[in-house]
C-alpha cells in the first residue's frame, strides 16, 4: 500500500504522542510514504498553528520538525503531478465541486492519482492501492468519489493509521485506545476552552441575567448540545450578552464552522467499535 | 436591592459558590450529606488511603461541598476530630501540573501552619520526632529536609543534636517553593531541590504521613481536587503525568490521606470511561464514587424554603411556619421547577434569585411572587423551557 499524507495528519500523529514515535512507524506500516512539496511547505509555513497544541518550546518543535526530514517523502513523481490537473478540473466541474488548488488536499489527490497510474513497471499497478490520509473532513467529501471512480484508492484518516499500526503488531490495542482518545482530547481542545473562558466569565462579578445564560450555555456543552448552543447566536438575550464578551461569540462562531459536534462525536463512535472488539486482529474467536 | 421587603435580610439564592466559613451553609441535600459523611467518617475511622470520585451533572453542587468540608469547621464540629482539609483546583492551561500543583497546594497547606504541624509533631513524639520522619518518608533527602521544620522554633533543640538547626525559616521556606540555587542549598545543607515530580511526591507524602502518624495529630488528610474533568483540556502527555503524580502519591501515603476528585459529567460520560481518563493504575484506585444527583421536586422544595429561612437570610422572628416559601408562593415554586428542566442547584438558585430581583423591581412591588407574575416575566428567564 502507499501512503500519501497530509499536514492535519501529520499534526495529528504528532501531537497525540508529542513527538515522532507514530510517525516513525509510517515506514513500517506502508510501502511507500508521500507527502507532496506543497503540504511540505504548508505544515513549514504554519507549524506552530498545527501544532498549536504541542506541548512544548519553539525551538523543541523546530528540531523536531527538523527531524522528521520531511523532503524525504516526497516522490519522484511530485513535479509531474500536474499534468493531472486538466482532469480533475474537469471532473469536479462535473460533480459539482468546487476546488480549491492552491490546498495541500488538492495536490495530495493530484499525487495520488498520478501514483495510482504508473508504477515502477506498469500501468495500473498501483490502481486501488493507494491511501490519502486526511483528517480534514470537507477533503474527504470533495476527493471521495474522485478516488473510487477512478481506481485510485480511497481516503483515511488519523484514526485508520492507528488501527493499521495496531493490525500490524507495531502498537497495542491499549495504547491504540488511548491514542484515538488523545484524538478526541485535540478534537474536545476548542470546546473545552469555550467551558472555560465561560468559567472564568462566570467568576467575575456580572449581571444575575448573564449568570444564568452562561450556565445555560455550559448546561448545553456538558450535555454535547452544541446545535443549541449555536442557536444562542441568534437570540435576543444571549445577543445582549454577547455584545459585551465578544471573545464567547468568536470562540462559539469558530466552534460552529469546524463542524466540531460531528468530529467528536465520529471519533467516540470509533473508540466504542474498537472498545467494543469490534476490529479483528486476525485471530481465531473474538479479540480481546 | 431592598430585600426586607420580603423579609430577608439577603439574597439568598447565590449565583456563585461561596467561599467564607460563616457564608458555607449546607441545605436540605440530607442524603448526599449522609453519603459524603459516611466517607469523612470511614476515614477518620480507618487506615487505608483512597480516592473517592464525586461524580455529578454541571451545577449539582460538587464545588459548594468541597468548599463546604475544607473550609468551615463542620468536620471538627460533627467528628469531634482534628483533620487537614485542603482544596485545590485542577492545574490548567500549564505545561508543568505538578509544580502547579505544589504551589496551589502549598497555598492552602501554608508554610506557617506546616511547621506549625512540625511543632506538635515535636511536642508529641518528642525525641522520637526526626525517626518517625524518616520513617514516614521514602527519600532521604526529603527526609533531612522535613526534619529541619523540628527546630524552626528554637524550643527543645538539644532533644535531636544531630539534626542541626542553624537553619533559618526563610530558607526552608524558599525551598518550599521551589528555591533550588546555591544558596538555599547551601543554607540547608542539602545536596538537591524540588526538581522532579518523584520528589514533589516524596515531599507531599512525607508531611502527609507525619502529620497523620497514629492518627495522634490530625486523624485524616482530605485532599479535593475541584475541576477534575478539566485534566481533558490537558495534552495526553501531560494528563499522563499528573495521573501518574497522583497515583504515586496515594501509593507512598498509604495511610489516612482521601483523595477527593470532583468530576463534571459530559453527556456521553460512563463511569468506565473514567479508566481512560484516569490511567488504568489510578482507576483501580478509584473504586469508590458518590453520585450528586439531582434533586427530584420534594428535594428541590426541602432545599428552597430552608434556604428561605435559614438565620442567615431571615430572622427567626419573621419566619412564617404557613408560609415558608415566602414571598414565593408554593403553586409558583412548583410552577418554576417544573419549567426550568434540568433542575441542578445551580439553576434553581439563579432561576430564583432572577425572579426575585424582577420582583423587587417592580412598582410597586408585588406582595408575594405568584405563578401569574412568574408567568408574566417568563420570556425573562434564560433557563425558563419553550
Amino acid at each position: 500500500m502507499i501512503l500519501v499524507l497530509d499536514a492535519c495528519t501529520i499534526s495529528n500523529l504528532l501531537h497525540i504522542v508529542q513527538d515522532n514515535s507514530l510517525i516513525k512507524l509510517l515506514d513500517k506500516s506502508f510501502e511507500n510514504v508521500f507527502i507532496t512539496k506543497e503540504v511540505i511547505a504548508e505544515f513549514g509555513s504554519s507549524k506552530f498553528v498545527y501544532l498549536s497544541y504541542y506541548d512544548n518550546s519553539r525551538e523543541t518543535l523546530n528540531q523536531l520538525i527538523s527531524d522528521l526530514h520531511l523532503s524525504d517523502y516526497v516522490s519522484e513523481l511530485d513535479s509531474i503531478k500536474y499534468e493531472c490537473i486538466p482532469f480533475v478540473r474537469n471532473f469536479a466541474i462535473v460533480s459539482g465541486q468546487t476546488l480549491k488548488e492552491s490546498d495541500g488536499e488538492f495536490q495530495s489527490a493530484l499525487l495520488s492519482l498520478y501514483l495510482s497510474r504508473w508504477g515502477e513497471n506498469d500501468f495500473m499497478e498501483n490502481s486501488n492501492r493507494v491511501l490519502f490520509a486526511t483528517d480534514d473532513g470537507r477533503a474527504n467529501t470533495f476527493f471521495i468519489e474522485l478516488f473510487l471512480s477512478n481506481q485510485i484508492g480511497t481516503i483515511i484518516d488519523s484514526i485508520d493509521i492507528l488501527c493499521i499500526f495496531y493490525l500490524k503488531g507495531l502498537i497495542t490495542k491499549k495504547h491504540l485506545l488511548k491514542n484515538v482518545d488523545a484524538i478526541l482530547g485535540l478534537y474536545s481542545s476548542p470546546l473545552n476552552e469555550l467551558k472555560q473562558t465561560i468559567s472564568r466569565i462566570k467568576e467575575r462579578d456580572i449581571k444575575g441575567i448573564f449568570q444564568s445564560y452562561l450556565t445555560n450555555l455550559l448546561d448545553m456543552l456538558y450535555e454535547n448540545q452544541l446545535e443549541s448552543v449555536f442557536d444562542t447566536l441568534h437570540e435576543g438575550g444571549y445577543k445582549k450578552m454577547y455584545a459585551d464578551f465578544p471573545k464567547l461569540k468568536d470562540l462559539i462562531r469558530k466552534l460552529s464552522v469546524n463542524g466540531i459536534n460531528g468530529k467528536a462525536a465520529y471519533v467516540k463512535s470509533r473508540y466504542d467499535f474498537i472498545s467494543n472488539n469490534l476490529l479483528w486482529d486476525g485471530h481465531l474467536g473474538i479479540s480481546k | 436591592m431592598d430585600f426586607e421587603n420580603y423579609k430577608l435580610t439577603n439574597n439568598p439564592f447565590r449565583i456563585s459558590p461561596s467561599n467564607t466559613a460563616e457564608e458555607l451553609v449546607w441545605i436540605g441535600m440530607d442524603k448526599l450529606k449522609e453519603k459524603l459523611n459516611q466517607r469523612i467518617q470511614s476515614s477518620i475511622a480507618t487506615s487505608p488511603s483512597r480516592i473517592v470520585i464525586n461524580w455529578g451533572r454541571y451545577g449539582s453542587g460538587k464545588t459548594h461541598a468541597a468548599n463546604y468540608y475544607t473550609k468551615t469547621n463542620f468536620i471538627h464540629d460533627n467528628f469531634g476530630k482534628k483533620t487537614k482539609n485542603i482544596k485545590v483546583n485542577l492545574p490548567r492551561s500549564t505545561k508543568d501540573p505538578v509544580q502547579s500543583f505544589l504551589r496551589s497546594l502549598m497555598g492552602q497547606l501554608n508554610f506557617e501552619n506546616i511547621v506549625e504541624d512540625f511543632g506538635l509533631v515535636k511536642t508529641e513524639f518528642k525525641a522520637e520526632a526526626p525517626r518517625i520522619i524518616e520513617a514516614n518518608t521514602t527519600d532521604s533527602i526529603i527526609g533531612l529536609f522535613l526534619k529541619k521544620f523540628l527546630g524552626v522554633d528554637g524550643v527543645q533543640n538539644s532533644l535531636f543534636p544531630e539534626i542541626g538547626f542553624e537553619n533559618s525559616k526563610d530558607a526552608l521556606r524558599d525551598y518550599l517553593y521551589g528555591d533550588i540555587t546555591k544558596a538555599t542549598l547551601k543554607k540547608l545543607n542539602l545536596p538537591l531541590g524540588l526538581e522532579d515530580d518523584e520528589q514533589i511526591v516524596n515531599l507531599l507524602s512525607g508531611i502527609f504521613n507525619t502529620i497523620t502518624h497514629q492518627k495522634k495529630i490530625y486523624s485524616a488528610v482530605f485532599l479535593w481536587i475541584d475541576e477534575f474533568e478539566d485534566i481533558e483540556s490537558l495534552p495526553k502527555i501531560t494528563q499522563d503525568r499528573f495521573t501518574t503524580f497522583l497515583r504515586q502519591l496515594i501509593d507512598k501515603t498509604p495511610n489516612n490521606l482521601t483523595i477527593f476528585l470532583n468530576f463534571t459529567l459530559k453527556g456521553f460520560d460512563a463511569f468506565e470511561d473514567l479508566s481512560i481518563i484516569l490511567g488504568e493504575a489510578l482507576a483501580s484506585r478509584a473504586k469508590i464514587h458518590i453520585d450528586f444527583d439531582e434533586p427530584n421536586e420534594e428535594e428541590s422544595l426541602i432545599y428552597i424554603r430552608n434556604l428561605l429561612n435559614h438565620p442567615n437570610f431571615r430572622k427567626p422572628e419573621f419566619i412564617n411556619d404557613n408560609d415558608l416559601y415566602y414571598p414565593y408562593q408554593e403553586a409558583s415554586i412548583k410552577f418554576i421547577i417544573s419549567n426550568i428542566g434540568r433542575k441542578s442547584l445551580r439553576k434553581i438558585n439563579e432561576t430564583l434569585s432572577l425572579i426575585l430581583e424582577l420582583a423587587l423591581l417592580e412598582n410597586p412591588i408585588p406582595p408575594s411572587i405568584t405563578k401569574e407574575f412568574v408567568e408574566k416575566i417568563s420570556s425573562e428567564i434564560p433557563s425558563w423551557k419553550k
